[in-house]
């Protein structure tokens, strides 16, 4: 019996140490996926059931690598045998069969069974992990906390961890100047359904709000007032609605354009609060391949990779590319458009998208010689578009690249082996397609053979830019050398042996401009000529193509062109010619005075003289009260499309106007908002003033000039 | 001189009488000490009344030596020197150093028993008007350090409408931070300069005032947080007086028709005369009255301020439309703007002094353009590779980036020549950039507008006119009487001898700002006035320098060698003559007291 219950203690502290590494492991995984679940909703706004998937994974990886039910009876009798000496590392004996115990053993195993008695239902090891998990979901609850209340978002528009600005800002702004008959305000600003953003409240009157956005006031008064009004933009009246009481009043606007407004209460009016209105910019679109002109070479695959990234500040309705094909030339252009779509559905409107199409040219029954002009659009959520510039895509024309047009003009005919290139592609391009039904040791062969070809040409032509001519070496030179009466002819040995590729007629014979392109020539043929020896005339081809466009342009630069002459001008009528008489031509008057357009901002510049002599003099008289009070209209224009730089100066002003009196600081803020208003002037042409000396300059001048006499 | 005969024979009939009286008194007892007596006792009144004095020798050892304290002094300087008298004329100065004796000016030191011989003078030392007080009295100057602040600043007060306000002086630091100077206007900090601790470094703060009329700037110095100082700079901007252009073309053409375009959009007016054919002439009017542009003649080109044409127009005028075009220039004042035709160069008298040399292997080349004035390079412009060789008397105003030059002003007897190879400029137009064009042609007119002329002219005489103070107003007028208001006030004027369009007046001004000024009927004009406590680093400089000045000229020691064998008039003191009077008249009381 004694037995059964040591057995018994131990598989239940089997049990409950696993029950408690699970329950560990459960806490553990928990404080991660709401710290990253948190730091994900509220910086980079995803989901919160994602922070449930992050948990499962977590759960799920650490289950792996733990294997908490994998706690065998063994490891917990090795743990008991550690941390309770009182077992007198015995505790297995309680697993051996009772029949096999020897007398000592059965001796000890009752004295461990007396022990395991004394061995805790929990002991405190098992916990330790537990309380640990416990701490880290209590850090992590504290963490994630702090980053709801913390004013920090990824801004996708800008890539980068921005602070909520309009959450610090409302903390730093000093507090606004409401009457006193206003108890609280409530503002809830609804933002328009393109932003995908939930309604908000604040109880300040200063408004920062989405284009679009529809603002509810609720002001609640002390006392009983017969009417609230709001006034925007100094002419708009609006009359609150009261609620049950005639303390309750809300009104609600949809706010579309910015400015300020102030709130009347019985005909006493508020500060000027500014209304700033966030417009909704239009979607960013970023090609990244491929770039404005690709020219796809002959040989090359004819596909284009179009990668863009498309950001808005809300959020991507749609994007499309716009392509048109045109095909032909001269006269005979025709053009087919396409749209293509993404593969990207937008059902989402998420702010960032990365595109990716592959376009494949011939399925767009394109062919060498024609152009691909394609452009993406997008379109946000508040159906605002953009695009992009048009990018163009080109596949090289063979065909013209291989036509005789040029040589058979009957100018300036080149020598025979300018056709060779051409040749070569022809064979490589009638190689490749007979590939199938030739023997791998036939293809080699003919491979190499169109090698040896290009080496030859190549070596034709890098005559002209005086290279070593192989084709001699090792050849039997002249047999006149060794004839007798040739012994010791210097002049012949050196002709025979040295290299003439640095003389100076060689040096003449081409122009620098030309000897570049023909070396640039001669590399692609060394490039074709390594790819048909390595038996590769598919590779070979890019290079083939580029030596023969190059020896083209070369060809046209050569050409020269004398124009036709056969001009027969009409006879002269001489008896007209050198006359002189122009008594039929009139001689034109214009005359005419352009007013100078009145300058708009003159008021905004007597308002300066005025604010100055202010300064030093604070009286304010009538003239320039009216001065300040029309300057002050003209500002609160201003106000009204940048109240956020404006409104400050409106109220200064209206301060100076309404008391007479001035404080410093009242007209600096003006004069701030002033010389911002005002344009740059620009030096124009002006003449410098004599002084006032009674002619005695003048005099100087005649004296002076009638002694050089 | 009469006053004193006038006591004397007083005196004399007063003797004679009391003499007289004393002979007939009865009792004849002590007669000769009476009489002696009566005479002491007139003689006494007669030296009270009469100012006594005698020849005296001038002993300048160091007890007569006096010390003069004044602002900036350093107080451990004083025991250096070993004198007992010592003055000050500050009251704060008189608080940190309580030995010394308040004076309340400069000339109570010439009152001051025994007679001061020479003065050391410690600190920033004395204004100009004190100076003149001490009446040559040989000055040892300990001058203090300069002054932590601006030493010396100059602008241009006086600006047009688009013109850059420059302001430029040099800042002494002596503290161990650097120090900001920002100029600031309109409630907006426009320009700012740094001066690196204990240096004494220069600034050059710019900007272009955007309003018009009077304003103040500020020029305030900071260190970190704190102000060091806070000063006006007054600025007037005064509006462009538009002016009046007369155009010869020998064809029609785009340059001509871009610059009349642009002209008279600002509201200037701009006749236009392009040749279309032999002596047929199209002719335009903007903004200027219709004349007949046919004939160049002196009435007509009176109209205008400036000729702007072709060097081989001018060339093929006829001879009377030659003259009076000289005639104008070079006697009236008429602006002349050239631009160069082919010819490299001739004794044409438009441009001898412009040879113009081509540089043939070039084509037209695309440069951008220094012009003068402005900081940064023009846009790109297309040029013909000629340019202006230069010559002696020229000023030369626009320049390629190989400092080639393209445009060179000089003056042409009263008038003044410009003379361009730019013939293209409207391509900028074409291109949208106004503002290049608008500064090279800006500078090409004014460079050779004609002088307007003007009826007055003030300006302040004191460097720092500051309230409260004496200040010299000075007014330059063709008017033969000048009536002149300060605040409208009439103040009294004096005109300068030698200078007769030239007046002076004095004025004390009551509040600092500005003041309206104005003569006779014309037009007020505004003069600024400082409050007391600016530019006290200027001031001190100014002092400093003065004081150097005035010890240098009055030296310690050359007035010792100078001085020592030199009588001085020394007035006896009435002291004397009152106890003579006392004891004479008390022996006389005393004397018919006892007899009795």
């Amino acid at each position: 019996m004694a037995e059964h219950t040591g057995l018994h203690k131990i598989k239940a502290l089997q049990q409950r140490w696993i029950s408690y590494q699970i329950a560990a492991d459960v806490l553990l995984s928990a404080s991660v996926a709401i710290l990253l679940g948190s730091a994900l909703h509220y910086i980079f706004d995803a989901p919160f059931f994602l922070a449930v998937l992050i948990f499962i994974v977590i759960f799920g990886v650490l289950s792996a690598i733990r294997r908490p039910w994998k706690i065998t009876i063994k490891s917990i009798l090795s743990f008991l045998n550690q941390s309770y000496p009182e077992l007198e590392e015995s505790s297995e004996l309680v697993l051996k069969p009772a029949g096999t115990l020897n007398l000592l053993e059965s001796l000890q195993l009752q004295k461990v069974e007396q022990a395991l008695h004394q061995v805790p239902g929990t002991p405190q090891q098992f916990g330790r992990r537990l309380k640990q998990a416990g701490v880290f979901v209590l850090v992590a609850l504290v963490l994630s906390f702090a980053l709801a209340k913390l004013p920090i978002h990824w801004h996708s528009a800008m890539g980068k961890l921005v602070t909520d600005t309009m959450g610090v800002s409302a903390k730093n702004l000093p507090p606004e100047k409401i009457l006193p008959q206003i108890k609280t305000t409530s503002l809830t600003v609804t933002p328009p359904a393109y932003t995908n953003r939930p309604a908000r409240k604040q109880d300040r009157f200063t408004l920062d709000v989405e284009e679009g956005s529809t603002v509810k006031w609720n002001i609640q008064t002390n006392i009983d007032v017969k009417q609230i009004s709001l006034i925007f933009n100094e002419h708009e009246v609006l009359k609150m609605q009261s609620g049950s009481d005639k303390s309750n009043w809300h009104l609600s606007k949809i706010i579309t354009t910015p400015g300020f407004y102030q709130v009347s209460v019985d005909g006493k009016l508020s500060d000027l609060y500014p209304v700033t209105v966030i417009k909704d910019a239009p979607p960013v679109i970023k090609i990244n391949t491929p770039k404005q002109y690709t020219h796809i070479d002959a040989g090359e695959a004819p596909k284009v990779t179009i990668n863009a990234s498309v950001n808005d500040d809300y959020g991507i309705s749609n994007a499309i590319i716009n392509a048109t094909v045109a095909k032909g030339s001269g006269e005979a252009v025709k053009f087919k458009e396409y749209k293509i779509n993404f593969s990207e559905a937008f059902g989402a409107h998420s702010r960032q998208y990365n595109l990716q199409k592959l376009v494949d040219l011939p399925k767009l029954e394109m062919e060498p010689g024609d152009e691909l002009y394609f452009y993406i659009q997008a379109q946000d959520t508040h159906q605002q578009t953009s695009r992009t510039d048009v990018y163009i895509v080109s596949i090289q024309d063979t065909a013209q690249l291989l036509s005789m047009d040029g040589l058979v003009a009957g100018v300036n005919v080149k020598p025979e082996f300018f056709r060779s290139e051409r040749q070569i592609i022809i064979d490589s391009q009638y190689l490749i397609h007979a590939k199938d039904s030739l023997s791998k040791e036939e293809f080699n062969k003919r491979c190499n053979d169109l090698g040896a070809d290009q080496k030859m040409l190549r070596l034709r032509y890098g005559k002209f830019l005086g290279e070593e001519d192989e084709s001699k070496i090792g050849e039997e030179t002249n047999s006149d050398l060794s004839k007798a009466e040739n012994f010791s002819n210097t002049a012949m040995i050196m002709d025979a042996y040295t290299d003439k590729h640095d003389n100076a007629e060689d040096a003449s014979f081409l122009e620098p401009a030309v000897k570049e392109q023909l070396k640039a020539t001669l590399t692609e043929m060394w490039k074709a000529e390594l790819q048909l020896r390595m038996y590769k005339p598919s590779d070979a081809l890019p290079f083939e193509y580029k030596a023969l466009r190059l020896l083209k342009d070369l060809q046209q630069k050569s050409r020269s062109y004398v124009a036709k002459t056969g001009y027969n001008p009409p006879p002269l009528k001489l008896e007209k010619r050198m006359t002189g008489d122009l008594s039929k031509i009139a001689e034109p008057i214009n005359h005419e005075d352009i007013k100078k357009q009145g300058d708009q901002f003159e008021t905004l510049k007597k308002a300066v003289v005025v604010l100055e002599q202010l300064k030093t003099d604070p009286k304010l008289n009538a003239i320039d009260q009216h001065t300040l009070q029309v300057a002050s209209a003209q500002l609160s224009v201003k106000a009204t499309a940048q109240p956020g730089i404006y409104l400050p100066a409106v109220s200064a002003m209206k301060q100076i106007v309404n008391s007479g009196k001035a404080s410093e600081n009242n007209i600096a803020v003006v004069e701030k908002a002033i010389q911002r208003a005002l344009p740059i002037n620009r030096a124009m042409p002006q003449s410098s003033s004599s002084s006032a000396d009674i002619g005695l300059s003048q005099g100087y001048f005649k004296n002076l000039n009638h002694i050089n006499r | 001189m009469n006053w004193t005969y006038i006591v004397l024979l007083i005196c004399l009939v007063l003797a004679i009488f009391a003499v007289w009286r004393e002979v007939q008194r009865e009792s004849k007892r002590h007669l000769t000490w009476r009489l002696v007596a009566i005479l002491v006792a007139i003689a006494g009144l007669a030296c009270i009344i009469l100012p006594i004095t005698y020849e005296g020798d001038i002993s300048l050892n160091e007890k007569n030596q006096a010390v003069l304290l004044t602002d900036g002094y350093q107080a451990d300087s004083i025991s250096t020197i070993n004198s007992p008298r010592i003055y000050t004329l500050s009251k704060s100065i008189k608080k940190d150093y309580p030995k010394a004796v308040l004076i309340g000016g400069v000339d109570d030191l010439s009152q001051a028993k025994p007679a001061v011989g020479s003065l050391q003078v410690l600190g920033y030392g004395l204004s100009e008007d004190q100076l003149t007080q001490l009446h040559n009295l040989p000055v040892q100057f300990h001058s203090a350090k300069l002054p932590n602040g601006v030493s010396s600043v100059s602008w241009n007060a006086q600006l047009k409408t688009g013109e850059k306000l420059s302001v430029q002086g040099s800042f002494n630091n002596t503290t161990d931070k650097a120090v900001k100077v920002s100029l600031k206007g309109l409630g907006t900090t426009v320009d700012s300069a740094f001066i690196q601790a204990n240096t004494a470094a220069i600034f050059d703060l710019n900007t272009t005032p955007r309003h018009a009329g009077r304003a103040v700037y500020r020029l305030i110095s900071t260190t970190d947080a704190d102000t060091l100082a806070n000063e006006s700079i007054p600025v007037t901007v005064d509006a462009i007086k538009p002016l009046k252009i007369l155009m010869l073309a020998g064809s029609p053409n785009f340059e001509d028709k871009f610059l009349k375009n642009w002209l008279t959009e600002k509201g200037y007016g701009v006749a236009v005369r392009s040749a279309i054919s032999k002596d047929k002439f199209s002719q335009e009017f903007v903004n200027v009255e219709q004349q007949s542009l046919a004939h160049l003649t002196p009435g007509l080109l009176e109209k205008f301020d400036i000729i702007l044409s072709d060097l081989e127009v001018l060339k093929a005028l006829n001879a009377s439309e030659s003259g009076a075009l000289k005639q104008e220039v070079l006697q009236k004042g008429l602006g002349i703007i050239v631009r160069a035709d082919s010819t490299a160069h001739s004794n044409f008298w438009l441009q001898q002094d412009y040879p113009v040399s081509k540089v043939s292997t070039a084509g037209q080349v695309v440069t951008s353009l220094k012009i003068q004035g402005q900081d940064a390079a023009s846009a790109k412009l297309l040029l013909d590779p000629i340019y202006i060789t230069v010559q002696n008397y020229t000023q030369p105003l626009v320049f390629d980036q190989q400092n080639h030059i393209l445009a060179s002003s000089s003056l042409a007897g009263s008038g003044k020549e410009v003379f361009t190879v730019l013939n293209a400029t409207h391509n900028w137009m074409l291109g949208g950039d106004e503002n290049d064009y608008t500064a090279l042609w800006s500078l090409l007119i004014t460079k050779a507008a004609k002088h307007t002329p003007s009826t007055e002219q003030w300006s302040v005489v004191n460097n720092v006119p500051t309230v409260n103070s004496h200040t010299k107003f000075q007014l330059e007028t063709s008017a033969a009487q000048t009536e002149i208001r300060i605040n409208q006030s009439k103040i009294a004027v004096e005109r300068q001898a030698d200078l007769p369009f030239v007046w002076h007046a004095a004025y004390w001004p009551q509040h600092a700002g500005w003041q309206q000024v104005q003569q006779g009927v014309g037009a007020p004009q505004w003069l600024f006035v400082y409050a007391q406590n600016e530019w006290g680093a200027l001031k001190y400089n100014s002092m400093l320098r003065d004081t150097k000045k005035y010890a240098a000229a009055f030296d310690h020691q050359q007035s010792v060698t100078k001085q020592i064998h030199q009588k001085i008039q020394i007035a006896v003191s009435k002291i004397y003559f009152y106890i003579l009077l006392l004891l004479a008249c008390t022996y006389l009381w005393a004397e018919a007291k006892f007899a009795a």
